[in-house]
């Protein structure tokens, strides 16, 4: 009980050497792996190959790469956008039905979310390429003559991006939506107000924390997208992060490769710094 | 009370048939690749001409596949285990313990599922090319164990904040030290949360693919690497298969692990959590 | 609190008038559980009544058909002779106040109770100062801007009670709407609520488990058991003259005597035989002589007299005394499986030992007889 006599200590607390004791092999873990490799990265850009900015320079200078950023940047906007128009129905729905219904929703949601992202991108391939399952279907019934070139493009690319991210962006709302108690829409209702006002005044804007966090959610991660346009898109559809691929592994400037991460890092940061606080990580949602 | 049977709980017909039609757009793309595994043809078919097991015949006698197969799963088993062995006793510093910085060890922690995985990855590339830790098995086990941290602490924090900490200060009036209240009261409590993390925890590892491929070398590649691979270089059926084998595995492995959250969440006051959302960040990008 | 200016909401040319409300053979099954089983009641302009029964008796349900949320399988709904039966809840002009108060966490008070006015086209100007007014007859003048998360729970009561009535609906509905406050407080709102309920003249539907809020609160009274109404009328009525054991017991404290009759009387008085003697009451339907049946009595209707049986009463011994305050009860051994419970004023020259014998009687006319046992 000689912790419970220190001053001011919470009595059922650990002590702070105790504390640091417990986090240290983590601490040591992400120190070691993850810290030292980003600032690593960052080293490289300002030292590769001599102590400038002039990675910065070329990063920022050039009108390709500028346009490659506006793109990632657009591209995520879309799908952010794309997923809560389709994502907001589902949440909605799994939040009114009940039981079984809401059982096969959640599976419906669930199953993509646990099947790797590889698996997806792999089966819109399967969809979609020239000897696909989309263009045999559209030739077989004679909508088209010959087959379209579906893949590598931007708008594939969106697409396949919208359906990696939507589970993320259908729970978060969902999450929010299912702790709007039951009572607020019969007070709504009792009150005079139909259906879609009851949506307007009570159902939306108390779901709007999930929104904000699903959509800040999905458009970090959208940015750092890596696998599915480095399969699915092609050289006109380039996003930053499969040009820091090449930059890393194929061009193998890395240099350049340090100032354009730490550059998609830093809007990420900035982003998450400015509305980190709706990503609700310890919420109910998770 | 009994549940309103009309108004508050209808949707309109908009809606649902959007929920429909999105839920297909889900489904539909990922269930695919199962028919097409089933085909003969060199080239993608749907629905097969003829159903065959030509192409999982293919992946079990193919000595790269089961190399990567056999090293992903060693990736996941360990990295699992290692997140596993410092995010416990994290957990437990966050909820229990009095730390300096708090805000900052936290958002070190969580950082791996919030910043880019791309550039986690290209980090780790150049860093472990230095160490010569590329394509070996420390090197993998540490990236995945970094990736999957933050979901386990989410998971376990969540757990542990639904315990009642007046078990433990029970235990303690009742003469249990530190070690032994959290050997004989916390830890049997957090085992539900701790083993569901893990289990999640694992199939990340496994479906885990920017980092895997960067840290991947010519002759020491994990699953996921060997797929990206064949995918960009040529699309076979045998892709199929190995996607139809993970998807039904990872699906049996979550299940077990369902199973095991809802047999303990008939016990009372264990701290079993749901977890679908983190893990969503984790294993994207 | 709720004294001033509730004239405000009168704006009615035709003065107070609450709606008459009519239930005509509801019914209501869920699978096999027959939550409402044939009701038909009626409620009288600017009347209070109380739907009193234990969880399951269908009372919510009956209340929810009324406001709408449920729609009854057979049977007839209509306020002031307008069949509502089919009517959706929005377009039910009725008033309700929700056990946890449902008020729109995200709007301010001003706004919760101006919710019903924008619903029905009111410009905003005329909704503000609506709100306001009905506001302060709750006593929450100058709360406008707050938002419910910054009021008690006492306070919030009286914010889903201005919003119920801003609108001047002709039917007030409460769904147990003092369930969720402590006890002072919810004594206090309770008088509150049936003097607001008086000044304005609207009718009041009231659920509640709580017999006591039931029998303070009401006008009349209705108890309901598995779906059924068992018995409706004024409190005293009920109270006094329970119509079976389920309502004698429900309803405060009772002493039940199983015995068989023994015979009955012009005057519709019963006797029955009791393991320790012979007593009477009077009986609710006609009796067979050598029938088993129970008696009901209340505990402060019993006399207790230290010595021997008298005549025409039982004997007994105190077996345990339990000073309540203002009253006393005294647990009398008569013989019977549980001891009858008695409850007298407590005057301290008047205290009976434990272990005195006693003869214990009450008026045949305050006891009552079931038939069964």
């Amino acid at each position: 009980m000689a912790v419970i006599a220190n001053a001011g200590a919470n009595p059922k607390g650990f002590s702070p050497r105790l504390s640091l004791v417990l986090i240290a092999p983590a601490m040591a873990l992400l120190v070691l792996f993850f810290v030292l490799p980003l600032t690593g990265l960052l080293d490289q850009s300002v030292r590769s190959p001599d102590l400038s900015i002039a990675n910065y320079v070329r990063a920022l200078g050039s009108d390709l790469y500028m346009k490659i950023l506006l793109r990632t940047v657009w591209l995520s906007a879309m799908v952010t956008a794309l997923a809560l128009v389709l994502g907001y129905p589902v949440a909605l729905t799994m939040s009114r039905v009940s039981g079984r219904m809401q059982l096969v929703i959640a599976v419906c949601v669930l199953v993509p979310l646990w099947t790797s992202v590889l698996v997806r991108s792999y089966a819109w391939i399967v969809l979609l390429q020239r000897r696909g399952i989309v263009n045999d279907t559209l030739l077989q019934i004679g909508v088209i003559d010959a087959p379209l070139r579906l893949l590598y493009r931007e708008g594939t690319v969106m697409v396949a991006m919208t359906h990696v991210l939507l589970p993320f962006m259908i729970l978060s709302i969902y999450g929010v939506l299912r702790s709007i108690p039951r009572d607020l829409s019969m007070a709504a209702s009792n009150l005079g107000a139909g259906g879609f006002a009851t949506f307007r005044h009570v159902i939306w804007p108390l779901s709007l924390p999930g929104v904000y966090s699903g959509v800040l959610m999905v458009f970090i991660i959208a940015l750092g997208f890596y696998i599915t346009p480095a399969l699915l898109g092609g050289p006109e559809t380039l996003m930053m992060s499969t040009l820091i691929g090449q930059q890393t592994t194929e061009t193998l400037d890395w240099g350049l490769a340090g100032a354009l991460s730490v550059i998609l890092l830093a809007l990420t940061l900035l982003l998450v710094g400015l509305f980190g606080r709706v990503l609700r990580l310890e919420g109910k949602g998770i | 009370m009994a549940s309103p049977s009309r108004s508050v709980g209808a949707t309109t017909w908009p809606v649902t048939l959007a929920t429909v039609l999105v839920l297909i757009f889900l489904l539909l793309p990922t269930l695919i690749v199962i028919p097409v595994s089933f085909g003969s043809q060199k080239y993608l078919q749907f629905p097969p001409e003829q159903w065959s097991l030509t192409w999982y015949r293919a992946f079990f006698a193919d000595r790269e596949w089961l190399a990567a197969t056999r090293l992903s799963i060693m990736v996941a088993g360990l990295s699992t285990i290692l997140a596993t062995l410092v995010a416990v006793p994290a957990t437990l510093a966050f909820a229990r313990g009095r730390l300096m910085g708090q805000g900052l060890a936290r958002a070190l922690i969580l950082a791996p599922m919030i910043l880019p995985h791309i550039v986690v990855a290209v980090g780790m590339y150049i860093a472990f090319s230095r160490w010569n830790l590329i394509g070996t098995l420390p090197g993998f086990v540490v990236a995945h164990a970094i990736l999957t941290l933050p979901f386990l602490f989410l998971t376990l924090s969540a757990a542990i904040s639904k315990l009642d900490p007046s078990l433990e200060l029970a235990a303690a009036s009742l003469g249990a030290g530190r070690v032994a209240a959290f050997r004989y009261i916390t830890l049997p409590l957090l085992m539900p949360a701790i083993a569901g993390g893990m289990a999640f925890a694992f199939i990340t590892s496994l479906d885990e693919a920017t980092v895997s491929n960067f840290l991947s070398s010519s002759t020491s590649k994990t699953l996921m690497k060997k797929m990206f691979e064949d995918i960009d270089f040529d699309v076979s059926p045998i892709v199929a298969a190995v996607s139809t084998l993970i998807i039904v595995g990872s699906l049996l492995l979550i299940g077990a692990a369902q199973l095991v959250r809802h047999a303990s969440q008939r016990a009372p006051k264990s701290a079993a959590t749901p977890l679908p959302v983190a893990r969503s960040a984790m294993k994207t990008a | 609190m709720m004294t001033h200016e509730a004239s405000a909401l009168r704006g009615r040319p035709a003065g107070p008038k609450g709606g008459a409300v009519r239930i005509e053979g509801a019914r209501k099954v869920y699978g096999t559980v027959r939550a409402l089983d044939d009701v038909s009641l009626e409620v009288a302009p600017g009347e209070f009544l109380a739907l009193l029964g234990p969880s399951g008796s269908g009372k919510t349900t009956l209340l929810m058909t009324v406001a709408g949320f449920e729609i009854p399988d057979a049977g007839r709904i209509t306020v002031d002779g307008r069949d509502v039966t089919a009517v959706p809840p929005n377009k039910r002009d009725l008033g309700m106040v929700f056990q946890r108060y449902a008020l729109f966490p995200h709007m301010t008070l001003r706004d919760n109770v101006g919710f019903p006015l924008m619903m029905r086209g009111v410009p905003a100007a005329e909704r503000a100062a609506r709100a306001d007014r009905v506001l302060a007859v709750v006593g929450l003048e100058g709360y406008g801007d707050r938002l419910p998360s910054q009021l008690s729970g006492g306070q919030q009561q009286r914010v889903a009670l201005a919003r119920a009535i801003v609108y001047e609906p002709p039917v007030l509905l409460m769904d147990e709407p003092l369930s969720a406050l402590d006890k002072n407080l919810r004594e206090q709102m309770r008088l509150e609520i049936k003097h607001l309920q008086k000044r304005l003249g609207v009718t009041v539907i009231f659920v509640t488990h709580d017999q006591e809020e039931a029998l303070v609160m009401a006008d009349r009274v209705a108890v309901l058991d598995k779906g059924q109404l068992i018995q409706i009328g004024a409190p005293r009525e009920l109270y006094e003259r329970p119509c079976n054991a389920f309502v004698a017991g429900f309803l405060g404290e009772t002493n039940f005597l199983p015995g068989t009759v023994a015979g009955t009387d012009s005057g519709g008085l019963a006797t029955l035989r009791v393991a320790g003697g012979a007593i009477s009451g009077a009986a609710v339907a006609p009796l067979v002589a050598g029938t088993d049946a129970l008696l009901s009595v209340r505990p402060e209707q019993i006399r207790l007299q230290a010595g021997p049986a008298a005549d025409g009463a039982l004997g007994g011994r105190v077996a345990e005394v339990i000073y309540a305050g203002a009253s006393t009860i005294y647990l009398v051994d008569v013989g019977t499986a549980a001891p009858l419970n008695v409850r007298r004023a407590s005057v301290a020259e008047d205290v009976l030992a434990e272990g005195t014998p006693v003869s214990v009687s009450w008026r045949a006319a305050d006891a009552r007889v079931f038939p069964g046992a």
